[in-house]
């Protein structure tokens, strides 16, 4: 999420106008800004998912949708759907086992997404761009007085909005819940070597309307927002067309452009300044197109950047990684 | 802009499995069970008595013939192993039989018997009596006249009379035949019960429902001895409880079952539910209904009732893992399977490895309420004030941004 000027930056020009935010930059984050840029048969695109996280989606949908279409079915087992689909999957023990299965990947998926989370925290020294702040409150308010009739001003959407960062946090909630409380039933006996006996019926009341809950946010908020309002397959091809992403996240894409400008500077760092009002346009920057046919994820790009600025001074370094660490490969 | 095939599969198909799964949130139904219990409430009795009763007639069946000669206690029966058992036929005994009441005299049961002699005599069966005439030996011992038998012992000759039954009572002929008793006695095992072992041969009557334990008692012992201090067989032995089950109740009459037959075992859920999901009859004895929906609501009940459905093995416990088959006891009762001092024993049947607190995970057939369980009561209500808040919320913001939308592009249209 792209900070408001009210911002530790270098943001002198605060007061005057047109608004723009300036802020240093290392060169690790322009290239890998400027990595961003792709060309898809002669379209320009931004990538805005990585192999890796577009995977992760995938791994996501297939589970979530095995364990609520299983769970659903056990919970209402006496329904002729949920009974006709118990018997589809051999009765309700060997669907009890692929609710288990798909349960231990969606698990082991959460693990993966943790722990790659505190490794490019800690290691790659990445903010976390899915953290809700203040101007998500705001930009739901601009998008409420829009959507009513209010004002006629569309907020400016960062790398993720605030529909996407409640839709991310809905999740995250309801893993902790339904991992937590399914465990908590898998494995009963344990369950109470250190609880109550009475926290096992809670834990399945907590199990079935979280599920319910979670099933519902996902057939309105996601289904809408992803699919209804506008198809949006960027999670599965991984990028956006300039068109797509100068409507969706136009906050991002000035970045990106600005950022990607000053790739080929030779000092570092260098202050960029992002515009923040739709009024003023961004020059048109055309940042070095890469010459790939498909869209490539940004791997690991902490590495490279890392040792190619090792020769950079030291207080340099610093302030890059503690004051604006953010780069194109952003964790959520 | 262009996306992959695979993600447009991707796409469709999830959309389609949301909606899906929509459609099976939002299609409710009551259960099929309980619905169809309170439709048809069923009772059979053991056996129909259709025919009017008409007056007794002892000389329609040719009983003053045979009494000629079978009116003499001293009358005897040989077996070809040696076996013996009385002629002797007393009239009083069939006086008192259903047959009698029906007219039905000797020859409708002893129908092969046909005239004297019988059949199934030998040269030897008139000597008995008229050795004078051909000058042979007297079999006669002490007074007693011994007939040959052309049997090995006097089950045979059960056994052989039995198939006479059959003749008449053709319908319980058919549900004997899927028995366990028949079972046994298919696989070679003589002492099977058969008709007349439960329902006597000259004194014939119908087996009352309230007296079948005592009838079953005879081989069964201990499970007898097990239903005596149960509730139910209490009840049954203090005041002759018409409420309480009796063995045929569960086991069936003609077609009794054992438990490990068929599907007894995923039926005997609704063999409790019979009468402990009856409101009317609950209500004599101040017992929950309840016992049933909470079962069925839980995670044993509904693996078995789905089981029992789809005809799939049922591993998960039924009511009488609990709380007991024969000898089972209200749960007050200190000896009861489901007392709460006894449960952690019963849970470590399934569960081995349950501590102290594990048992407390049931609710005890309970539905929670405020007072019973405050919290998972709390769970619930916030989840149902919860839900259509959030949800409700969602679809505002939707369908507030989709006006928006629409209104905008044809604003847009118009302008061109």
């Amino acid at each position: 999420m792209m900070k408001t000027p009210v911002n530790n930056d270098a943001s002198a020009n605060k007061e005057s106008s047109p608004k723009v935010l300036q802020r240093y930059i290392s060169r690790r984050e322009a290239i890998e800004a400027a990595r961003r840029f792709h060309s898809v048969d002669g379209k320009r695109v931004v990538v805005r998912f990585t192999m890796g996280q577009r995977i992760e989606h995938y791994i996501l949908l297939i589970s979530f949708t095995l364990l609520g279409i299983t769970g659903l079915a056990q919970t209402f087992a006496d329904n002729p759907v949920g009974y006709f689909i118990l018997n589809l999957f051999g009765g309700i023990d060997s669907t009890r086992v692929i609710h288990h299965t798909a349960a231990f990947i969606f698990g082991a998926l959460s693990i993966y997404h943790v722990a790659k989370f505190l490794y490019q925290f800690f290691m790659g020294h990445r903010l976390p761009k899915m953290m809700p702040d203040w101007s998500d409150l705001t930009q739901l308010v601009e998008m409420l007085k829009l959507n009513t009739g209010l004002s006629q001003k569309h907020p400016r959407f960062d790398r993720f909005n605030f529909e996407e960062k409640a839709e991310y946090w809905a999740l995250v909630w309801g893993t902790v819940v339904m991992g937590l409380t399914g465990l908590m039933q898998w494995f009963p006996v344990a369950t109470t070597y250190y609880l109550s006996g009475g926290s096992i019926p809670i834990a399945r009341s907590f199990h079935k309307w979280e599920a319910i809950l979670a099933i519902l946010a996902i057939l309105t908020w996601h289904m809408y927002h992803s699919v209804i309002k506008k198809l949006n397959t960027s999670i599965f091809t991984g990028v956006m067309t300039m068109e797509e992403m100068e409507e969706e996240h136009p906050q991002e894409l000035a970045y990106l452009q600005a950022a990607s400008a000053v790739a080929d500077n030779r000092s570092w760092p260098v202050m960029i300044e992002v515009p923040l009002e739709d009024e003023k346009e961004p020059e048109p920057v055309v940042p070095p197109v890469e010459e790939v046919k498909t869209p490539e994820p940004v791997s690991s790009p902490a590495e490279e950047t890392n040792n190619s600025e090792s020769a950079a001074p030291a207080v340099e370094q610093k302030k890059d990684d503690t004051e604006n660490p953010k780069t194109a490969g952003e964790i959520e | 802009m262009k996306f992959s095939r695979i993600s447009k599969i991707f796409l469709i198909s999830a959309l389609g499995l949301f909606l899906f799964m929509g459609f099976l949130l939002a299609a409710g139904g009551s259960h099929p069970v309980l619905a169809q219990e309170n439709a048809t409430p069923t009772s059979t009795p053991a056996i129909e008595l259709t025919a009017t009763a008409t007056p007794a007639s002892m000389s329609s069946g040719g009983h003053s013939d045979c009494l000629g000669c079978h009116s003499n206690p001293n009358m005897v029966g040989k077996f070809t192993n040696g076996e013996t058992i009385s002629l002797y036929y007393n009239e009083t005994q069939h006086a008192d039989s259903i047959h009698a009441d029906r007219g039905l005299g000797c020859r409708a049961c002893h129908a092969d018997q046909g005239n004297y002699p019988h059949p199934m005599s030998s040269e030897k069966t008139c000597t008995t009596c008229h050795s004078n005439i051909t000058g042979g030996t007297d079999s006669s011992k002490n007074g007693q006249l011994f007939f040959d038998i052309p049997l090995e012992n006097p089950r045979a000759l059960s056994l052989e009379l039995n198939e006479t039954c059959k003749r008449c009572h053709q319908d319980q002929a058919q549900e004997v035949k899927s028995s366990d008793h028949e079972r046994i006695l298919a696989n070679g095992n003589p002492y099977a019960p058969v008709c007349i072992d439960c329902h006597g041969s000259h004194d014939v009557k119908p087996v009352g429902e309230r007296d079948s334990p005592k009838m079953c008692a005879n081989c069964h012992k201990a499970a007898y001895t097990a239903y005596k201090s149960s509730v139910h067989g209490a009840a049954l032995e203090d005041n002759g409880n018409p409420d309480v089950p009796t063995c045929g109740n569960c086991h069936g009459t003609h077609s009794v079952k054992g438990p490990a037959e068929g599907n007894f075992r995923a039926d005997s859920i609704e063999l409790c539910a019979k009468c402990h999901a009856d409101k009317e009859l609950m209500a004599k004895y101040g017992i929950s209904t309840n016992v049933f929906n909470t079962y069925l609501d839980d995670f044993h009940g509904r693996s078995v009732n789905f089981s029992r459905e789809s005809n799939m093995k049922v591993d998960k416990a039924t009511c009488y893992d609990c709380h007991g088959v024969h000898n089972i006891l209200p749960p007050q009762d200190k000896a009861s399977t489901v007392y709460p001092a006894n449960l952690l024993h019963t849970c470590q049947h399934c569960h081995a490895d349950a501590d102290i607190t594990f048992p407390q995970a049931w609710l005890s057939h309970k539905v929670p309420d405020w007072t019973d369980a405050p919290v998972l009561y709390a769970v619930n209500l916030a989840y149902i004030i919860v839900i259509p808040l959030l949800i409700g919320g969602f679809l505002i913001y939707i369908a507030l941004d989709a006006y928006h939308r629409i209104s905008t592009r044809r604003k847009k249209a118009g302008h061109k």
